[in-house]
């Protein structure tokens, strides 16, 4: 490895870690993690029938959307000035005009973000598993630690598949505002907009539902639960067009152990093993390293092509 | 003679921009060589293609020996450059930025904290090694500027507008700092818009228009060219007013005066030739007291005019 781009690395690493974004969202992110025990733990004391089922699912679910949510903007947070922030400062004409390689400041930055998101997600990936054991009354198995392994390793990809494209973004622009206004609208896309507008999507291409009721019969309409089966499954489609879904699936299975498959035309959750999550997750997890790379070696290649003027 | 810069031909095209024309240019080493020119003239283009930022898109540069095309990282290695519109990390101190970027021009650690507080020293910016940059004013801002582009004690150094949007103290400080440099036996290239500045400072020049360089040499053989070209101007002085008559007699009987003009105690003598001697001659036969006699060069605004018009452009110094 060039010595440039680890003077590079140690120099952005230190910015980074200095800097007020970092530790804001990892502010945030504790503070879910709390918020998150404290209602666990009035579920673990809870006796109401079913509301101590729900609120640990919904605790669970909390800790997963929060690094759904977070490790993006995390990304974009730490990306998005990576080089037209040195553009705008004209500290990229200072560092290009030594005997350093263009590609050694994409990578020395490249390796930093991953130092720092490594770092941030390992340290809310180990509190997850504190809170696990202590709080859910997780036993710590092998299985169980190889279980929140891959859950840190997923929340390190999704928060490093936005770093990338706000990497890309900010290589694109000229300006920081315009790749920060972008990757939030992305992630406003994928995180909201794309979850929400779903349903209309599918309902608009699938056409108006049937009667519910076939006049003179009593229950559902065969052509209706047809047509909600047909929508449910188009819904889900369209919403693997976000990254934060994908992310999703694979993160809650594996910290709920449960996954949704289709049995028999029919979509059912179940309980399923670490091997089951990988050979049904894989492709999810595929999508978002490819995703990650296709970001990384698009920016490398602009950013090595370009010139200063 | 022994030249750190050399380029023929060199063109840099932005799509229908012609940024820099066909630029030929030669930079004898050991000089403090301005380059000047309008805003848009190509200087800018011209400097981050000598400094391997930016690829021409034909011709021919040499910079220390080396092309600018297959060994810019070689060029980098040697040259000292200060970009237009450059910037620091303001969030560091002034040592800390140095020290970032003496380790980017291969030096380790401790070597480059040295240097550092050496060349911060050389600029005056010693007292505020430790100070954030963020609190600089403009003027430190362009020292320590210059402070980056001496870090690794280049052969040559590059100065895009060092000068630009300072006070007039501070420009003045930053001129005499080049000097200063200049002096140690460094080739200095510094671009300006500023006439006098390249009658301050520089013993060459190269004047650009449109992406061309319209001339170039030594401040003597540019002045030379534009009075071969444009002819001379000499003022005498008198102190008695009665002998006004009697030089501008015998000096009208000189082969090659133009023109006459007096002006209160003053002679101003236009000629198409050096005609020194024979004004001299005149004055000694005579054997009037006069109070001075000297021969007026072309100011930088009057060569520049000349030369800028005569390239079919508009001036508007």
């Amino acid at each position: 490895m060039s010595r440039f781009i680890l003077v590079i690395a140690r120099k952005e690493f230190s910015d980074m870690i200095r800097s007020k974004r970092l530790w804001i969202i990892l502010f945030i992110l504790i503070l879910i993690h709390i918020g998150t025990y404290s209602m666990v733990r009035y579920a673990s004391v809870s006796n109401l029938k079913g509301t101590r089922k729900l609120l640990l699912i919904r605790g669970i679910s909390n800790l997963t959307s929060s690094i759904a949510i977070l490790g993006p903007i995390l990304g974009i947070a730490l990306g998005y000035d990576a080089i037209s922030g040195e553009r705008e400062r004209g500290t990229l004409k200072l560092v290009l005009a030594r005997p350093v390689y263009r590609d050694s400041v994409i990578n020395g930055k490249a390796l930093a973000g991953l130092c720092i998101i490594v770092i941030a997600m390992g340290i809310t990936g180990l509190l997850t598993m504190v809170f696990g054991v202590l709080i859910y009354g997780m036993s710590l198995t092998l299985n169980n630690v190889i279980r929140f392994g891959l859950y840190t390793l997923l929340s390190i990809l999704i928060t490093l598949s936005f770093y990338a494209m706000s990497v890309l973004l900010s290589t694109l622009s000229k300006k920081s505002s315009t790749s920060l206004a972008i990757s939030i609208m992305i992630w406003a896309i994928f995180a909201f907009i794309l979850p929400l507008a779903s349903y209309m999507i599918a309902e608009a291409m699938l056409g108006p539902p049937p009667m519910v009721h076939e006049p003179g019969k009593e229950g559902i309409s065969r052509q209706f639960i047809e047509y909600s089966r047909r929508l449910a499954e188009l819904n889900n489609k369209i919403r693997q067009f976000s990254l934060i879904t994908h992310y999703q699936v694979v993160a809650n299975a594996l910290m709920r152990s449960e996954i949704i498959v289709k049995v028999d035309s029919r979509m059912i959750r179940r309980t399923v093993t670490l091997n089951e999550i990988l050979s049904h997750g894989w492709w999810h997890i595929a999508i978002l390293v490819i995703f990650t790379l296709v970001c990384f070696i698009s920016s490398y290649v602009i950013f090595v092509r370009s010139e200063e003027r | 003679m022994q030249y750190v810069v050399e380029t023929k031909g060199l063109c840099k095209y932005y799509g229908d921009v012609r940024a820099v024309d066909g630029a030929d240019l030669k930079v004898p080493k050991g000089t403090v060589f301005g380059i000047f020119g309008h805003n848009g003239a190509g200087k800018t283009t011209l400097i981050s293609i000598l400094a391997g930022l930016t690829l021409p898109t034909k011709g021919k540069a040499l910079v220390l020996g080396y092309d600018v095309i297959r060994e810019s990282v070689e060029i980098r290695k040697r040259i000292g450059l200060l970009p237009e519109g450059f910037g620091f990390y303001d969030n560091l101190s002034a040592l800390d930025n140095l020290i970032y970027l003496a380790e980017l021009d291969g030096m380790d650690r401790n070597t480059a904290r040295k240097r550092a507080l050496e060349v911060l020293e050389i600029v005056g910016l010693k007292e505020y090694a430790k100070n954030k940059v963020g609190t600089f004013s403009r003027g430190m801002k362009q020292r320590l500027g210059i402070a980056q582009a001496i870090l690794k004690d280049p052969d040559l150094i590059i100065l895009d507008e060092p000068t630009v949007g300072i006070d007039p103290y501070g420009a003045t400080k930053i001129r005499q700092l080049i000097v200063t440099i200049a002096k140690g036996g460094k080739t200095v290239i510094i671009s300006t818009h500023l006439l006098y500045e390249i009658g301050q400072i520089c013993t060459h020049a190269a004047i650009m228009r449109m992406g061309k360089v319209i001339m170039e040499g030594s401040l003597e053989e540019l002045t030379k060219a534009i009075r071969d070209a444009y002819g001379y101007k000499y003022e005498i002085e008198v102190f008695d007013r009665s002998t006004l008559d009697l030089i501008k007699k015998d000096i009208e009987n000189i082969n090659g005066v133009d023109e006459i003009i007096i002006n209160d105690l003053r002679i101003v003598v236009n000629s198409r030739y050096d005609i020194i001697k024979e004004i001299a001659k005149v004055l000694k036969d005579l054997r009037i007291e006069i109070k001075t006699f000297r021969e007026i060069p072309p100011s930088w605004e009057q060569i520049y005019t000349i030369l800028y018009e005569k390239s079919g452009g508009e001036v508007s110094v």
